[in-house]
């Protein structure tokens, strides 16, 4: 399942321009790593976006090789519905349609990165291979006016406990990001000391528009 | 009408929202409110940018950097909008560029830079003809394109990144697009005409391949950052896709990177360079360009851990690799038909329809073209050419050996690049792997610049450079022969374009203009005339001296000084004259004038000044200073500027140098030299943070010629002496230094001119006394305080010359006698006596010899060891009156010389000094003398000695003598010389007569008893005496009276020897009274008149005296025997003269 949300854009005094920050997840995730992080992300005040990067949004069915499939564009009203009618009282014990609500609330429907036109600064994913697509999809774009972006993977496994503290991790991280003055300048030194901290193995690189 | 309407609304609302922004504080609204009119400008009223592009822009100068940002997102998005824009916020741009508050500006300038850069171009290939505006606006632009590509060395890493981002821009802009790249809907060199002046499409493309060069540099630079890194990899990979060519050279800096990864990267960014250069490569492979390369691509990807899967999948279709490959076997002539008809008609647009000139045209330009791409095969053939070297050589037999060598070399634990990127070797030991194993060692062989492919590409490498060179000439020529004019152009024909290229002001900053500038005086003022200027101060400067009374009355005195302190410090020569009259005049008055002046001078001098320009020189100060010093030491009221003189010395800032010379020579002067002393000695005591700098002048006055001035100095330079240490060595050093010269042979010329009385020239100069004691006189005076400054004497003495050295040891009493016997230089300086000082030696201890240690030593070495008695005559003083009379025997033998040395010695002579102490008096010597037993000595050598007494005239004098007699006399015996000095004495000193008389008579008198003895002895003495006095004076009352006491057997002698006496005699004792005859004997009566006491006497007539004659021989014959008579008369003839006396009484 995907659940996607954009949260308000914060009204900042700060100075700096507030970072564009996007989480991306990918489609067959069941748990949303990245929306567990969304509203972290949303009280601490950065603007945030979470995408699907696959072909269609995949949430887990009533067995492994039974997934619930729909397009990108379907809301998340809908999936809410369809879900209950199929099996309501599984949906609900797996936490799906909790997480469904929580996302019709912060926004329409799923999106995909792929067809979104927004410029981020930093584009965080939770996993390698969304990591190598989202790379994949900048390189097959032409850059036009060469803003860079800084494409992050922290690796976070798919489970429940691995995502609430993933979640931390990348808001910790944003945090850091959003406070430094000049990102490009620091963003090496950031993710070496996040590294070092969370003990994760960070892949990053830039990328441009 | 209603377009009209939405034209006004839209300006309306423009203008209200930009009248917000200006007013808001809120940043963000600000951003917000830029953004709207951006919009509602570009989007729906583009007629609007003019009008507002000014009002806009201004927001550059705002104090937030989003608000510059977005303005510069307005400025990309109006010149992507009209062309026109350009030149109009080229130099905004330059400005932002230079933005030192927010690196972010700096980095959205640079991205907007891009843009505009390729816009402006595209719009002056576009344009039918190009005006100065835009000739100007690319020129600026130029110049931003080379700043922002030297920031490819900035220090903020975000603005390295876009500066490679903007030389990809540059790259891909400025060269020609190629069969097979990336289509991209991009404006590039293809649509630069050939005709355009200012942006020729070659000087571009080279450019652009400069730029290309300086990027392979900077991605293979060992220290570049991750970030940099991979944007540098993404824009190689990028213009590689682009423009083909390039291909080569892009793989073989992925192959390099990927072999000396930077040291510096962690282990994640390792792992995110090597995903991404992974990437990258399956990019390039996927271009179909890039089949050449595909076999290094591919062991590239395995080495990143590509599967076999993915590269197949990002194999381009075989189809298209085979019509590839079908194409680079035809000939090039063949594949630039494949090429789109668009290219060869830009290369030569000048080209009529007839393709058998069109071909060969192409082909030259495109060969030109494709030249660096040449070189760039060769730089691939260095890495080919090795490794095929190596591939032959590596045998499993070097590859153990290899293996063994480098086990030395590596680190304990792997390193966490390697066990990141290890993965096992699956083709162990195939020929695949064994090529890829020589192409990895062949490209860092060639990294390092070793093996055969490198020395091969650099043999072509340089024909190559030749070659590159040849074709920079060819192309220089146009462009070169284009600058020329354009310069001219601007330059000489046409100064409206030289205006308009300065007329490229930034917009929006009229509003600017109104604000308050700070008025700068230099600006709006011009400086007067010369002439003018000094005619003005002279005015100024009379007008102030005038008004010294009203100044002094409204109390604005020390104002007035000030004035004139503060302008004399910018005074010419004229009014520096005019200034000291006036100070002169009234010379108490002023003082205080005076040294304000001083203290300004000095304030310009070391730049403390507020006011003119900082001189930082002291020559103004030591010239004032200086005049001011000699007017009042010239001045013939001298006593007035007495005070004003010490002041000055004393509370100037600073006493020049120049000054102490004036000074010195003032004190040179007899006539002034007491005041000039006095005052070095008060800078002496009052400026001791100078005294180094008096010093030498101090000295020069201490050696002076002039004795008063140098006593005076001299005392002053002991106080000195005492007072510090450094000082005490400067001064002995003077003082060696000058005893230094005494070395020399000739007196050095400086001492000579040191001296008023100066030898004219020519003349060979010679050491005078005067001149030795000129360089000793220092030396001597610090000798009894830093006594080891003898030895320096010591070895000095020996160089000199004899009359030096004369006047050395003539001068060394007072100083070697204040050292004292004590000094442990001096008796250092006897043990360690340098060769040829021995006479200086000696005069020292002759010097000392009164002092008691010496002495003794001396005294020890004489009476125990060596009894020569020479060693004794320096001591001789120091001895006591015993032993000097002990000795004297021994002494009086010696050479004549010597004796008369040990005399001197003994008598003081030539002591200069007036405490000489001898243990014997003078008296006492010659009484020593005459004391010696004749046994010890024999009597001629005591004669000999007694006559070099009596030599001494000085010191025996009449007094002396006197008592050597009287004190002779008083002995018992009668010395055996006693006759002889009496008879010496007399001939010195007639007056004595009376006194030897007296002794005579005495004699004669006491020696009754024993008559006979003393007739044998002293009888012939006594007779000389008698005929040496009355030859030498008239005879004398007392002298016949003596006569008249000898016993009556010695007078008859002297009668018989000379008759003459008797006469005399007898006329003496005629002309007694009765009472004196009485007292006379009357034997010797009868002898003497020749009758009895009671007789009268008789007329002399010779009768009597025949009788009288007649009668004495009997009494002879009875008192005197024959035999004595006749020696007598044989050795003393009455023609004997007086002055024979005492040579024929030696013989006696």
């Amino acid at each position: 399942m995907r659940s996607h949300t954009t949260s308000d854009r914060p009204a900042r005094s700060d100075e700096r321009r507030p970072r564009d920050v996007i989480t991306v997840q990918l489609s067959r995730v069941v748990q949303s790593r990245a929306l567990r992080a969304h509203p972290v992300h949303g009280k601490k005040s950065f603007t945030v976006q979470s995408f699907g990067t696959g072909d269609k949004v995949k949430l887990p069915g009533s067995a492994p090789n039974k997934p619930n499939i729909y397009d990108f564009g379907t809301t998340y009203e809908h999936i809410y519905r369809d879900l209950q009618e199929k099996d309501r009282s599984l949906y609900t014990q797996n936490g799906l349609l909790h997480m469904l609500d929580r996302n019709r609330r912060i926004k329409p429907g799923p999106q995909r990165l792929q067809e979104c036109s927004d410029k981020f600064d930093v584009v965080i994913s939770c996993e390698e291979r969304v990591y190598d697509q989202i790379l994949e999809m900048f390189e097959s774009r032409e850059p036009v006016d060469n803003t860079p972006v800084h494409v992050i993977n922290i690796d976070i496994q798919d489970n429940h406990e691995e995502a609430t503290i993933g979640a931390f991790l990348i808001c910790d991280l944003c945090t850091q990001l959003e406070d430094s003055q000049d990102l490009e300048d620091d963003i090496d030194e950031l993710l070496q000391e996040f590294e070092s901290k969370a003990k994760r193995q960070v892949l990053h690189c830039v990328q441009f528009y | 009408m209603a377009a009209m309407e939405v034209g006004n609304d839209v300006q309306e609302q423009c203008v209200e929202l930009l009248n917000e922004a200006a007013l808001l504080t809120d940043d963000v609204k600000k951003v917000a409110n830029l953004k709207k009119v951006q919009e509602l400008i570009i989007h729906q009223d583009p007629a609007l940018l003019d009008n507002f592009l000014d009002e806009v822009v201004a927001f550059q100068s705002d104090t937030n950097a989003e608000v510059r940002r977005a303005v510069l997102g307005f400025i990309e998005e109006a010149c992507r909008k009209d062309h026109e824009m350009v030149p109009k916020v080229v130099a905004n741009l330059s400005l932002l560029l230079q933005d030192s508050f927010s690196v972010a500006v700096v980095k959205r300038t640079i991205q907007a830079i891009g843009n505009i850069y390729k816009i402006t171009l595209q719009w002056l290939s576009q344009a039918r003809s190009v005006t100065d505006l835009m000739d100007s606006a690319w020129s600026m632009l130029g110049q931003m394109k080379r700043q922002i590509i030297s920031y490819v060395d900035h220090d903020n890493d975000g603005v390295r990144t876009m500066a490679v981002k903007f030389m990809e821009m540059v790259v891909l802009l400025q060269t020609y697009s190629e069969p097979g790249s990336l289509k991209r809907q991009e404006f590039c060199l293809d649509g630069v005409p050939m005709t355009l002046k200012i942006a020729r499409p070659r000087k571009l493309e080279e450019e652009a391949r400069t730029v290309f060069a300086e990027m392979i540099k900077f991605h293979g630079s060992p220290h570049i950052s991750s970030v940099n890194l991979m944007a540098c990899m993404g824009s190689l990979t990028l213009i590689a896709r682009c423009r083909p060519s390039f291909i080569g050279q892009v793989i073989s800096a992925l192959e390099s990177l990927h072999a000396n990864l930077p040291p510096t990267l962690s282990k994640s960014q390792v792992n995110s360079v090597r995903k991404h250069m992974k990437m990258q490569l399956l990019n390039l492979l996927k271009h179909p360009a890039s089949y050449d390369s595909h076999r290094n691509i591919c062991t590239l990807l395995t080495d990143l851990g590509a599967s076999q899967s993915e590269v197949a999948r990002a194999m381009p279709p075989v189809e298209e690799l085979r019509k590839r490959q079908r194409r680079t076997e035809e000939p090039p002539g063949a594949a630039d038909d494949d090429t789109p008809g668009t290219k060869r008609q830009k290369f030569v647009p000048e080209d009529d329809d007839d393709d058998d000139e069109e071909v060969p045209a192409g082909r030259v330009a495109s060969g030109a073209r494709l030249a660096p791409v040449d070189k760039m095969k060769h730089k691939l053939n260095a890495i080919d050419i090795t490794e095929t070297w190596a591939a032959e050589r590596l045998t499993p037999q070097l590859a153990a050996d290899l293996v063994l060598v480098s086990m030395q070399h590596l680190p304990d634990a792997p390193p966490a690049l390697f066990s990141n990127t290890f993965t096992p070797i699956s083709a162990a030991g195939t020929r695949s792997q064994i090529q890829h194993v020589a192409r990895l060692l062949a490209a860092q062989l060639t990294k390092a610049g070793l093996g055969p492919g490198v020395e091969a590409t650099r043999n072509q490498g340089i024909q190559m450079t030749d070659h590159d060179w040849e074709m920079e000439d060819e192309e220089e020529a146009p462009a070169g022969s284009r600058r020329p004019i354009a310069t001219v152009l601007s330059g000489t024909v046409t100064g409206r374009e030289a205006k308009k290229k300065v007329a490229l002001l930034p917009s929006g900053q009229m509003h600017k203009k109104h604000m308050a500038k700070p008025l700068r005086l230099t600006e709006i003022t011009r400086p007067l005339p010369k002439d003018e200027l000094e005619k003005s101060m002279t005015a100024a400067l009379d007008r102030l001296l005038a008004a010294e009374k009203p100044a002094r009355v409204g109390g604005l005195f020390s104002v007035r000084a000030k004035l004139l302190a503060m302008m004399s410090a910018h005074f010419t020569p004229q009014l520096l004259d005019k200034m000291l009259v006036h100070i002169l005049e009234d010379m108490r008055g002023r003082a205080d004038l005076v040294f304000s002046w001083l203290y300004e001078e000095y304030c310009n001098s070391v730049g403390f000044s507020n006011f003119g320009q900082v001189m930082r020189s002291t020559a103004n100060y030591e010239q004032i200073f200086c005049m001011l010093i000699s007017a009042l030491m010239v001045r013939p009221d001298f006593k007035d500027g007495e005070i004003l003189l010490t002041r000055l010395f004393l509370e100037a800032p600073v006493v020049p140098a120049s000054a102490v010379d004036i000074l010195k020579g003032f004190s040179s002067d007899p006539a002034t030299y007491q005041l000039g002393l006095q005052l070095f000695g008060q800078l002496l005591s009052g400026r001791p943070g100078r005294q180094a700098s008096y010093v030498p002048a101090l000295l020069q006055l201490a050696t002076g010629a002039a004795q008063e001035i140098r006593d005076r100095a001299l005392e002053l330079v002991l106080q000195l002496h005492q007072s510090s240490a450094t000082l005490a060595t400067l001064v002995e050093q003077h003082a060696v230094e000058r005893l230094k010269w005494l070395g020399e042979e000739t007196p050095p010329a400086q001492l000579v001119t040191d001296q008023q009385s100066a030898v004219p020239e020519g003349v060979t100069r010679e050491w005078t006394d005067e001149l030795a004691k000129l360089c000793l006189h220092l030396y001597l005076a610090l000798l009894p305080r830093r006594e080891s400054l003898i030895h320096q004497l010591a070895h000095v003495y020996v160089l000199t010359t004899a009359d030096v050295k004369r006047t050395i040891l003539r001068v060394l009493e007072a100083p070697i006698r204040g050292m004292g016997m004590e000094s442990p230089e001096l008796l250092t300086l006897v043990e360690t006596c340098p060769k040829g000082a021995e006479t200086l030696i000696t005069r020292v201890i002759h010097i000392l010899t009164d002092k008691m240690e010496l002495v003794d030593r001396v005294r020890d070495l004489y009476q125990k060891r060596v009894s020569d008695v020479r060693f004794l005559i320096p001591v001789l003083n120091g001895l006591n009156k015993s032993e000097v009379i002990a000795a004297l025997p021994k002494l009086i033998r010696l050479n004549p010389v010597v004796v008369k040395e040990v005399f001197n010695r003994l008598l003081g002579i030539h002591a200069d000094t007036g405490n000489f102490s001898s243990p014997l008096t003078p008296v006492e010597l010659l009484v020593a003398l005459h004391n010696i037993d004749p046994a010890k000595c024999d009597m001629k050598t005591i004669i000999k000695a007694t006559s070099l007494c009596f030599a001494e005239k000085q010191v025996y004098t009449q007094e002396v003598l006197a008592v050597v007699l009287q004190q002779l006399m008083e002995q018992d015996p009668l010395p055996v010389l006693l006759m002889r000095t009496v008879i010496q004495s007399l001939a010195l000193y007639n007056r004595l007569i009376g006194l030897v008389m007296n002794i005579l008579t005495r004699l004669a008198s006491r020696q009754v008893g024993e008559r006979r003895e003393v007739r044998r002895v002293f009888g012939p003495r006594r007779r000389s005496g008698r005929v040496s006095s009355s030859a030498a004076s008239a005879p004398s009352r007392a002298a016949t009276r003596c006569c008249c006491s000898c016993p009556v057997d010695p007078l008859r002698e002297v009668f018989d020897t000379a008759p003459e006496l008797r006469a005399q005699l007898r006329d003496y004792v005629n002309g007694f009274t009765a009472s004196q005859r009485e007292h006379l004997p009357a034997d010797v009566f009868e002898l003497i008149t020749g009758r009895k006491p009671g007789e009268e006497p008789v007329s002399d007539c010779s009768g009597c005296r025949r009788r009288r004659r007649r009668s004495r021989p009997p009494s002879r014959r009875r008192d005197c025997p024959r035999a004595r008579n006749r020696k007598r008369s044989k050795r003393h003839p009455p023609s004997s003269g007086a002055a024979d006396a005492p040579m024929k009484a030696i013989d006696y």
